[in-house]
């Protein structure tokens, strides 16, 4: 055999198994050396055990009662043999683990029986029972596990072609297992798919506690062992540290294992690496969305298939991943128990609390601003009094109703008035206006319960414009209890509610409101418009939270809505425009087109007053254009939507920063490179004036910065601008990791010039 | 502590010095000879053993109740692989020519051969065959072979030994058992 095929076999080693045989005929020229490496690939696959050490040949027929039939394998101590007895007349089975002989030095004996007193401890449907245990004629310690007629998890999914949901609730039980264990004090330290098997019933059970160790038990001979983890591939940055292991070590191993089952890999390579080198870039590296590193082979799924698993991965998932594989102990979830919480919030659709705080979901805002219509304080209290204008003129037949609305219309427009925006500032003068107007609510609407209840709501809104949250729920709470509950009225005030608690970032609560809500107008035949509106608020909300699948039908429905009501053209532009947003995260491109070519349509009909509606539909159809490669479009459309934005807001609004850089970068990529500079030199200044120093939105704009200079060839800037990125996404709670991996990207890119 | 002369030994031997080697090959070939006549007498009969227990068993006799250091055993294992590497094919050898119908020598350690031939199926001469083969391509991972299956070290032990990283000295594992794998017909 040619020393090159051997050489060729050892290269296609370090590739994942399904890659290998690619890249062999890729590399090998010739027939005979290919011919040779193939031989060697599939020599590989074939597990005899040929030349593994095994200590013992001749093992006698029994121990301690039990038959051996045949030997399953060899694990890191010893050998597994499949055994059976006899015992009150019926046949029991069972998987005889035995030390290996030559092994027994009282530190392995020692782990051995520790291990067998763990498991006498652990009674857990998903953990593998001790039946018997003893010590051989040889001296030998010996244990027995129950059988598990199983295949290892990662095998069995694969057979079974699991999808995504199930896959999941599969592992969850591998979770409970976990959490049981940690709860009797107990660390596994060796979780992988080959200590995970599952039956025919679909059961999973964790074995192997051969390296386990007993949080209580502070005993040398368990823990001075000096030795690396028994599985590198699937140990955490502090044991391959060497550090003291907790809890949390499970749980990023228990991470790798549900990152395995749902993207048929590992999230890193380690290639030749040694324990050190690992240990250094699990500290310092990113890792890949989940959702990005899909490798189909090993998932066995088609091509066509693989659209929609990333889509289920996107996300949520990726974010819970991610933090049960966060390097940084302090930002895993706290224990196993945590960690299958998030998971099962997954799986019942419900927000997940690895979105926690709200940077990400503001983040998101930065590229798709929210789109929801209130725009302004005075705006919210303004609409609102016209509002009750409007119906106090409408509602003739009934006068007390008209009395009632045109109370609280005066009471909103004195308050406007009153604060005078302008003639003399803006909002902090509106905020006095308003303070004072509460003050003065329990004394204007003696018994109006109505009307006090329409303006403690306007107010609500306001306060929620001016980001006074608390005073907001306050008034939409004493709002709330003056409304009858299921009436449109009490609708109106769980909207504004669900508003809030969004603003707030608790997105769970605020779906849960508008849901309510939405349920409330559907009843009334009368207010199938604010039943639209909701449905457009909800597919907002969805879009925010990344959930682009959940979001379509509400937007169709929201679109239909319009249409079918003749809806003004801002209303329908609106709703267009969220559904384009929907469709563009699913990547229906033609049909998100369309719906924005309609959107811009629409909210252009509606000017000036949808001047920011339509800036924003005119920038979210532009990314839909650079997605497509087609940056000359794309360019034109950001120049117009910045235009419209200087128009609403002035020239140095930091609003612009977003459309700025973004065209910046389009401008470096077709060649325009001072104009690009110039641009990216101008958004830089605009977030560092506006947004704070940990919001993602002003890393976006240096990794902007960073992408220009590096075209113009100014690599000490690009890097500089980079580790801003960098530093800005490391202290901005649940940044988008793919960030992270540009910003890493960039400065090898400039370490490179 | 006192260290014995072996640790001595091993350990000017793990830093490259010659006469410890040559000072260390009898101890060595001592050592298992003894185990051979103790086989001879029966005195462990009816247990076939492999060669990595006859060298477990070498060691214990050598190093005795020593408190000794895992590099000091693992830089044994390492030297008794190659002997127990060389005695099985001098025995394999011998009985071909005892076949053959040539003379056969009394020596105890054909006794120790039986006993540690291994009883996989896998024949000697042919593993010996594959092997030079292998060493003529990588050395290293020959070294690889021997060390894990003739002294049954383990693959930290391994990578230790040839300074390379874990993961390194376990491809070269893989690697080996496929190309050895294919060399005898598996």
């Amino acid at each position: 055999m040619d020393a090159r095929a051997l050489a060729l076999f050892e290269q296609a080693l370090t590739r994942p198994p399904p890659d290998r045989e690619a890249f062999l005929r890729a590399q090998a020229g010739e027939g005979a050396v290919l011919d040779d490496a193939l031989r060697l690939l599939r020599a590989h696959a074939v597990d005899d055990g040929l030349l593994e050490p095994s200590t013992s040949r001749e093992l006698p027929a029994e121990i301690g009662g039990w038959r051996l039939l045949r030997r399953l394998g060899a694990g890191g101590m010893g050998e597994v043999h499949a055994v059976e007895r006899e015992q009150a007349g019926f046949v029991q089975r069972g998987a005889l683990k035995l030390l290996a002989s030559g092994l027994h030095s009282p530190e392995l004996v020692a782990r051995f029986h520790a291990e067998r007193r763990f498991l006498a401890q652990l009674e857990h449907p998903h953990i593998a029972r001790v039946i018997d245990g003893g010590t051989a004629a040889d001296g030998r310690p010996w244990v027995v596990m129950e059988h598990i007629d199983g295949l290892a998890i990662d095998q069995w999914c694969r057979q079974r072609a699991l999808g995504v949901g199930a896959r999941v609730r599969l592992f969850l039980q591998v979770l409970d297992a976990i959490d049981a264990a940690h709860r009797a004090l107990i660390l596994h330290r060796d979780i992988k798919p080959g200590n995970v098997l599952v039956d025919a019933q679909g059961q999973a059970r964790l074995l192997d506690f051969g390296i386990a160790k007993s949080l209580a038990d502070t005993g040398a001979a368990l823990t001075a062992t000096g030795s690396g983890p028994l599985t590198p591939q699937y140990a955490s940055p502090e044991q391959l540290a060497g550090r003291a292991l907790t809890i949390a070590s499970d749980v990023y191993s228990a991470g790798l294992l549900l990152h395995e089952l749902l993207t048929g890999r590992l999230p890193f390579d380690f290639g030749q690496r040694s324990l050190a080198e690992r240990e250094a870039l699990l500290r310092t590296a990113v890792p890949t969305r989940p959702s990005n590193a899909l490798d189909g082979g090993a998932l066995a799924l088609a091509p066509r298939e693989l659209p929609g698993w990333r889509r289920s991965l996107a996300g949520d998932l990726d974010r819970v991943l991610l933090k049960a594989l966060a390097a940084d102990v302090d930002r895993r979830y706290r224990s196993a128990g945590a960690f299958a919480e998030d998971l099962r919030r997954w799986l019942e659709l419900r927000p997940v609390e690895a979105r926690s705080g709200d940077a990400w979901y503001r983040a998101r805002l930065f590229v798709r601003r929210n789109r929801l219509a209130v725009a302004s304080a005075s705006a919210a209290l303004l609409a609102l009094a016209l509002g009750l204008a409007i119906a106090a003129q409408q509602a003739r037949v009934a006068s007390a109703q008209a009395a009632r609305a045109e109370a609280s219309s005066r009471f909103l427009m004195a308050l406007i008035t009153d604060a005078n925006p302008v003639a003399s500032g803006r909002e902090p003068t509106l905020r006095q206006a308003i303070d004072q107007a509460v003050q003065r609510i329990p004394e204007h609407f003696v018994d109006q319960p109505d009307s006090e209840a329409d303006v403690r709501l306007g107010i609500g809104l306001a306060y929620t414009s001016l980001m006074q949250l608390d005073e907001a729920q306050a008034q939409l709470e004493r709002a709330l209890a003056l409304r009858a509950p299921g009436s449109a009225g009490h609708a109106e005030v769980l909207q504004a509610q669900a508003l809030l608690e969004w603003t707030r970032g608790r997105t769970d609560a605020a779906e849960r409101l508008y849901r309510a809500a939405l349920a409330a107008y559907a009843a009334d035949p009368g207010r199938q418009h604010d039943a639209g509106e909701v449905e457009n608020d909800l597919a907002a909300l969805m879009n925010d939270l990344g959930r682009f699948e959940a979001a379509i039908p509400l937007a169709e429905s929201a679109v239909a809505n319009a249409r079918a009501l003749a809806l003004d053209a801002g209303v329908l532009g609106a709703r267009l425009e969220n559904l384009g947003s929907a469709l563009q995260g699913v990547g229906r491109l033609d049909e998100s087109e369309v719906a924005y070519r309609d959107a811009i349509a629409a909210l252009e009909q509606a000017l000036p007053q949808k001047t920011v509606a339509l800036a924003v539909a005119l920038n979210n159809f532009a990314l839909v254009y650079r997605d497509r490669q087609r940056p000359q479009q794309a360019l034109a459309l950001f120049e117009r939507a910045i235009a419209l934005r200087e128009q609403a807001f002035g020239a140095d609004h930091g609003d612009l920063a977003g459309p700025l850089i973004n065209a910046a970068r389009l401008r470096a990529g077709l060649g325009q490179v001072e104009r690009a500079r110039a641009d990216a030199a101008r958004a830089l200044a605009l977030a560092e004036k506006a947004f704070a120093p940990d919001y993602v939105g002003r890393g976006h704009v240096h990794l902007g910065v960073a992408e220009v200079a590096l075209a113009a060839g100014d690599a000490p800037a690009a890097a500089r601008h980079a580790q801003a990125a960098l530093d800005v996404f490391a202290r901005a709670d649940a940044a988008d990791p793919a960030w992270s991996e540009r910003a890493h990207a960039l400065l090898r890119q400039a370490g490179a010039r | 502590m006192v260290q014995g002369p072996i640790t001595q030994l091993l350990r000017r031997r793990a830093a490259g010095d010659p006469a410890a080697d040559a000072a260390l090959a009898p101890l060595v070939y001592e050592a298992l000879h003894a185990l051979a006549e103790r086989q001879m007498r029966g005195e462990r009969a009816g247990h076939s053993l492999t060669p990595t227990a006859l060298i477990h068993e070498a060691w214990l006799r050598l190093a005795g109740e020593q408190a000794l250091e895992a590099a000091d055993r693992a830089q044994f294992y390492a030297l008794a692989a190659r002997r127990m590497r060389q005695v099985l094919i001098d025995h394999a050898r011998r009985r071909d020519a005892d076949k053959r119908g040539g003379g056969a020598g009394a020596l105890s350690l054909a006794a120790l051969a039986d006993a540690a031939t291994p009883v996989d199926g896998i024949d000697a001469l042919a593993l010996e065959q594959a092997l030079q083969q292998l060493e003529s391509m990588d050395e290293r991972k020959a070294r690889v072979v021997e060390l894990r299956y003739f002294a049954g070290l383990e693959m930290g032990e391994i990578a230790e030994l040839l300074g390379v990283s874990r993961m390194t000295a376990h491809r070269d594992w893989e690697v080996a058992r496929s190309f050895l794998r294919v060399q005898l017909g598996g």
